[in-house]
């Protein structure tokens, strides 16, 4: 869960230095990052996939977003694929949820199109495009309380647990850099200095602050 | 995609394995070789940014948000610090929890 805060909190605060807004909601917070400042960001997290068009963006030419069953529990299965299925099964999941809410049991019909005139199927609802930062806060719904038995009784072998915390560890430490790179931009090598200092002079001594310690040392030499 | 809660916990994991994989790819073997590499390559798509000008209530904004993304990113690691059996009865990772606060308390 915190693991999630720290990269949304990087997402505000480069919201905030562009648009001198603090956004308020995780929701939009994340779809500013998939729609608007998705290509600021490198490989991988700048792959995104829109389910409307079924098209993919910056993945390898050829990617599949469809594999044999089977891929979504598999290592043999090429990354950029996984990342692919994965954004599709996402979108997918966002389709069914937004059809329930809006349109189940209800009599809108669609309006143009060859389909005007009939109701809303569930293949008829346009969603989101999906990215890394889509992912994330499908991770930060997965790990509210309600459906805290998913964590508890999923991680029980222990190589895997330890694998999720180490995985996710060094996914937002990258993240963290990718954000405050683009940070560095905007505020200045000097002044984004200054803040890695003072955080680390604050909690140096009772925080493990590698991680800001080896992005300091990355970005402000 | 399964539901029960052990095949949704696999995917996730396996998620986050292949795009760590996508992360480290030809970026070298050190943690600093992976976040120099980054940055380097993440350089030139930022390039046309032009940042707007900030006083100092700016300042004082992003400090704030900065620092709660990086003490949250402190507190996500602590379960690294500890002895796997420890860290597997955290709530996010493990069965002891269960197991503990099971036999320990009545719900």
């Amino acid at each position: 869960m915190q693991a999630y805060y720290a990269i949304y909190f990087h997402l505000v605060t480069l919201h905030f230095v562009v648009n001198a807004i603090v956004p308020k909601h995780h929701e939009p917070t994340l779809r500013y990052a998939t729609q608007t400042i998705l290509p600021w960001f490198p490989q991988p997290w700048c792959l995104r996939f829109n389910h409307n068009t079924t098209t993919l963006d910056e993945f390898p030419p050829g990617t599949p977003i469809k594999a044999p069953s089977g891929w979504n529990v598999s290592r043999a299965t090429e990354s950029n694929t996984y990342i692919a299925c994965f954004f599709r099964t996402t979108a997918q999941r966002d389709q069914q949820e937004k059809w329930r809410q809006h349109y189940k049991n209800k009599k809108k019909r669609i309006e143009a199109g060859p389909r005007a005139g009939k109701i809303y199927a569930t293949a008829d609802v346009k969603v989101d495009p999906v990215s890394f930062f889509n992912v994330l806060w499908r991770f930060r719904r997965w790990a509210n309380y309600l459906d805290a038995d998913t964590i508890i009784e999923g991680g029980d072998y222990t190589p895997h647990a330890v694998e999720f915390d180490s995985s996710f560890s060094e996914i937002v430490e990258t993240t963290a850099l990718t954000c405050e790179n683009i940070l560095k931009r905007c505020i200045g090598s000097d002044r984004l200095r200054d803040l890695y200092r003072e955080y680390l002079a604050l909690a140096g001594g009772h925080l493990d602050c590698a991680t800001v310690e080896r992005r300091l040392s990355t970005l402000c030499p | 995609m399964g539901t029960s809660p052990a095949s949704e916990f696999q995917n996730y994991l396996f998620f986050l394995y292949h795009f760590r994989e996508l992360v480290r790819r030809q970026r070298g073997t050190t943690m600093l070789d992976i976040l120099k590499c980054i940055a380097t390559e993440q350089a030139p798509r930022f390039a046309k940014v032009v940042p707007r000008p900030l006083n100092g209530k700016d300042h004082t904004t992003i400090r704030k948000y900065l620092f709660t993304a990086w003490n949250a990113e402190a507190v996500s690691r602590l379960p690294a610090g500890f002895d796997p059996e420890v860290c597997s009865s955290s709530p996010t990772s493990g069965s002891q929890c269960r197991r503990t606060t099971r036999s320990t308390f009545t719900w």
